[in-house]
């Protein structure tokens, strides 16, 4: 059974025609189901855990990637599929070879699952990556070894799915990384220095420096300066942290064309 | 259902890049590709190729399948397979590999040991 999350954004006029095809087209693909119309008040991780006492098998998010990560950490662990139909903007869509609106409904319908990954902060899931706009951190990986930012290091992101956009020419080597890997029970970190700035269209054109597979990572704070990590765009945390794979821990519906 | 096969994992999707920006301390160990452009301190340890770049410094031991050289490595090297030295080179320890290349103008300085050792004639045939 398919339970269908509306996003709370999508209540605003301009959106029925597009739930009006989505509906339809669902129905037609015989993948309709029950549909919950989230709003401010409502959270999704409630009425997520609140329905799959039923027999949902399939939770489909029409919306935000914020809701899209918010339900995919409800479902970490269980063994109902995610399918989302993007509305709006949305990052994941491309990473996940999802078209916008009605025609994700295919996508859903096709049902090619794929088990990934989750991220575990603090002990709290996450679905996307951890961003730490500062270098002045101590980082000791798996256990083994430590990793020392120079000065000329901005930020330090860790990723479980999301644009990695990490390239290498040089004369013997050649790498080109688009999208993290959510499959391969690791997690990316990057480390970037300074924007620089092109001239003359004075384009800020982001540097990365290094590129790292761990499955575990500790961030400690050197100085006395409080830092912040954002968590999927979304929460903020402040160090120090411990972070972590889970693998296989979700079952995503992807199109054929994914990156992960 | 169209459960896809499960991801095998292969070495080449997981390329390190260690870059001039950051240093490495300890235990390092990679089971893909890993380009070195900075600083590693301790030990150096993947089943695939080594690029360690001009500028790059190793103070370690470090063992690879193939290694291509052109920074500076304070340690011994061990390599399953095949060990390339560029003009660039600063090399301190001993080497062991089974095919090694050395262009003009690299600097190694230690012992070295090419080749499977039962290729190698035993002492009383030689006579």
């Amino acid at each position: 059974m398919y339970l269908y999350l509306y996003d709370s954004f999508l209540v605003e006029q301009k959106y029925r025609k597009t739930i009006d095809q989505i509906e339809t087209r669902s129905t037609d693909l015989g993948i309709n189901g029950r549909t919950i119309r989230l709003t401010i008040l409502k959270n999704a991780r409630e009425v997520i855990k609140d329905n799959l006492r039923d027999e949902i098998d399939t939770v489909v998010v029409i919306g935000s990637d914020k809701l899209f990560s918010e339900s995919a950490i409800a479902l970490a662990g269980t063994e109902v599929a995610l399918g989302f139909i993007p509305v709006g903007e949305s990052t994941l869509a491309d990473i996940l070879d999802i078209p916008k609106s009605v025609e994700a409904c295919d996508v859903v319908s096709g049902r090619r699952v794929q088990k990934i990954d989750l991220g575990r902060i603090n002990g709290q899931y996450f679905l996307n990556s951890i961003q730490i706009d500062s270098a002045k951190v101590s980082i000791k990986c798996d256990d083994l070894y430590q990793i020392i930012p120079s000065g000329s290091i901005k930020s330090i992101k860790i990723t479980n799915l999301d644009w990695l956009n990490f390239t290498l020419s040089e004369p013997d080597i050649t790498l080109e990384k688009r999208a993290s890997l959510a499959k391969d029970g690791l997690l990316e970190v990057i480390f970037s220095k300074r924007p620089r700035v092109t001239f003359p269209l004075f384009k800020k054109i982001e540097q990365k420096d290094s590129l790292f597979y761990i499955r575990k990572i500790q961030f400690h704070v050197l100085g006395d300066r409080e830092i912040m990590a954002q968590v999927d765009n979304e929460r903020i945390l402040k160090l120090p942290l411990i972070i972590e794979v889970i693998p296989n821990c979700l079952k995503l519906i992807v199109g054929r064309g994914h990156l992960i | 259902m169209a459960q896809e096969k499960e991801h095998k994992f292969k070495p080449e999707d997981t390329q390190t890049v260690i870059g001039a920006g950051v240093k490495v301390e300890g235990k390092f160990m990679a089971i893909g590709d890993v380009v070195l452009k900075g600083e590693l301190s301790g030990t150096l340890d993947t089943e695939s190729g080594l690029y360690l770049e001009e500028g790059a410094f190793i103070n370690g031991d470090m063992t690879a399948k193939n290694a291509s050289l052109a920074g500076a490595i304070k340690g011994n090297i061990k390599a399953q397979d095949r060990v390339a030295l560029t003009k660039t080179a600063k090399i301190k320890g001993d080497l062991e590999c089974q095919i090694l290349s050395i262009e003009a103008g690299a600097i190694f300085n230690g012992r070295c040991a090419i080749g499977r050792t039962e290729d190698v004639i035993p002492e009383e045939k030689k006579a």
